[in-house]
C-alpha cells in the first residue's frame, strides 16, 4: 500500500461520523438487547441469502450505510449497492458479535446504539473462500429498530513477514 | 509504512466521534453545522497537523469508544495514548476533513449546545 492509497484510505475513514459515547458501566436492558439481537439476526440471514432486498429493508427508508469506501444515502442506493456487491461476490457464514454493553439509549429513547464486530465468508469468481472481519457501530430507530446509520470496517489482512536477506540461493 | 500501521491509522481516523448522521430529506440547521465545523472539524484538522495526540483526545467524551479496524479503544485518554504512539512513526500534512452538510443531526431531544459540549 503506497502513500496515496493511505491518504485516500484515511480521507474516506473520516467520513465515519460515529455517534460513539462509550459507557463501559452501562447495563444494557436485556429484552432491548434482544431486539437488538434479533434485528441484527435478521441482516445476518439476508446476507447469508445474498439477498440485497432484504439487506436494505434491514435499513430505515433514509438510512445510511457508511464503509471505507465511501456512504451510501436511501434504502434504494443500499439496495443497489449490496446487489451489485452479490454480483461479484457471494457472502456466507455471516456472523455478529454485540459488545456486552450495548445498545445504549438516547435520552428520549427513541434511538439505541450499539457497537460491535463482525465476520463473514467471501468468494469471488477468481478468488476465496476467504474469512473477513472487522467492526461496526449502528443507530437504530422505530418500532422495528431498523438501521437509521451503520459504519463499519474491514481489519487489514496481517502484515506480510519481512522479506529474507537476499541470499545466493534466492537471489 | 507497514500495512498493519496502516490499518491502525485508519481505524484512528475512523472513529471521528461526531453526532452527524445523514438525513437528506431534511433540512438541516446551518448554524449547527457552522458551529460542528468550527468546534470539531477545524480542531480536528489542527491537531493531527500538529500531530497533537492530546488535543485530538479533547475532541471525544471522557468515555468515547473509538471503532478502528483491530478493534476498540474506549475512553479519551487511551485514544490519546494510541494516537501518541502513532504519531511517533507518521506525522500527517494537511490533514483535512470534511463535513457533509446534509448528514448533520442530532441525536435526542437535546439541545445543540448541550450535545456539542459532550464531545
Amino acid at each position: 500500500m503506497n502513500t496515496r492509497s493511505v491518504v485516500a484510505l484515511l480521507g474516506l475513514a473520516i467520513c465515519f461520523t460515529l455517534p460513539t459515547f462509550a459507557q463501559q458501566a452501562n447495563t444494557p436492558d436485556p429484552q432491548l438487547r434482544q431486539k437488538l439481537v434479533d434485528a441484527i439476526k435478521k441482516h445476518t440471514d439476508a446476507l447469508d441469502k445474498n439477498d440485497a432486498t432484504a439487506v436494505a429493508a434491514n435499513f430505515t427508508e433514509d438510512g445510511v450505510n457508511v464503509e471505507q469506501g465511501g456512504t451510501t444515502f436511501g434504502r434504494p442506493a443500499i439496495e443497489k449497492l449490496w446487489a451489485d456487491r452479490f454480483k461479484q461476490v457471494h457472502f456466507s457464514n455471516n456472523k455478529v458479535t454485540v459488545d456486552e454493553d450495548s445498545p445504549h439509549m438516547t435520552t428520549d429513547g427513541k434511538q439505541m446504539w450499539a457497537t460491535g464486530g463482525w465476520s463473514a465468508t467471501i468468494q469471488g469468481e477468481k478468488f476465496g473462500p476467504t474469512e473477513i472481519k472487522g467492526y461496526w457501530a449502528v443507530i437504530r430507530e422505530g418500532d422495528d429498530w431498523n438501521i437509521r446509520m451503520l459504519c463499519s470496517n474491514v481489519t487489514p489482512p496481517p502484515a506480510p513477514a519481512a522479506s529474507p536477506t537476499p541470499s545466493p540461493s534466492n537471489q | 509504512m507497514k500495512t498493519r500501521l496502516l490499518g491502525a491509522l485508519v481505524g484512528l481516523a475512523i472513529s471521528f466521534a461526531l453526532p452527524t448522521f445523514a438525513q437528506q430529506k431534511e433540512a438541516v440547521d446551518p448554524q449547527l453545522i457552522q458551529k460542528l465545523y468550527d468546534t470539531i472539524s477545524k480542531k480536528w484538522n489542527e491537531a493531527y497537523n500538529n500531530h497533537d495526540a492530546a488535543a485530538v483526545g479533547a475532541l471525544y467524551t471522557e468515555d468515547a469508544v473509538h471503532v478502528t479496524p483491530d478493534g476498540f479503544v474506549y475512553g479519551r485518554k487511551a485514544i490519546e495514548n494510541s494516537l501518541a504512539d502513532v504519531f511517533k512513526s507518521w506525522q500527517p500534512k494537511n490533514h483535512t476533513s470534511t463535513i457533509d452538510p446534509q448528514s448533520v443531526r442530532m441525536l435526542g431531544p437535546d439541545t445543540n449546545g448541550a450535545k456539542l459540549r459532550r464531545i
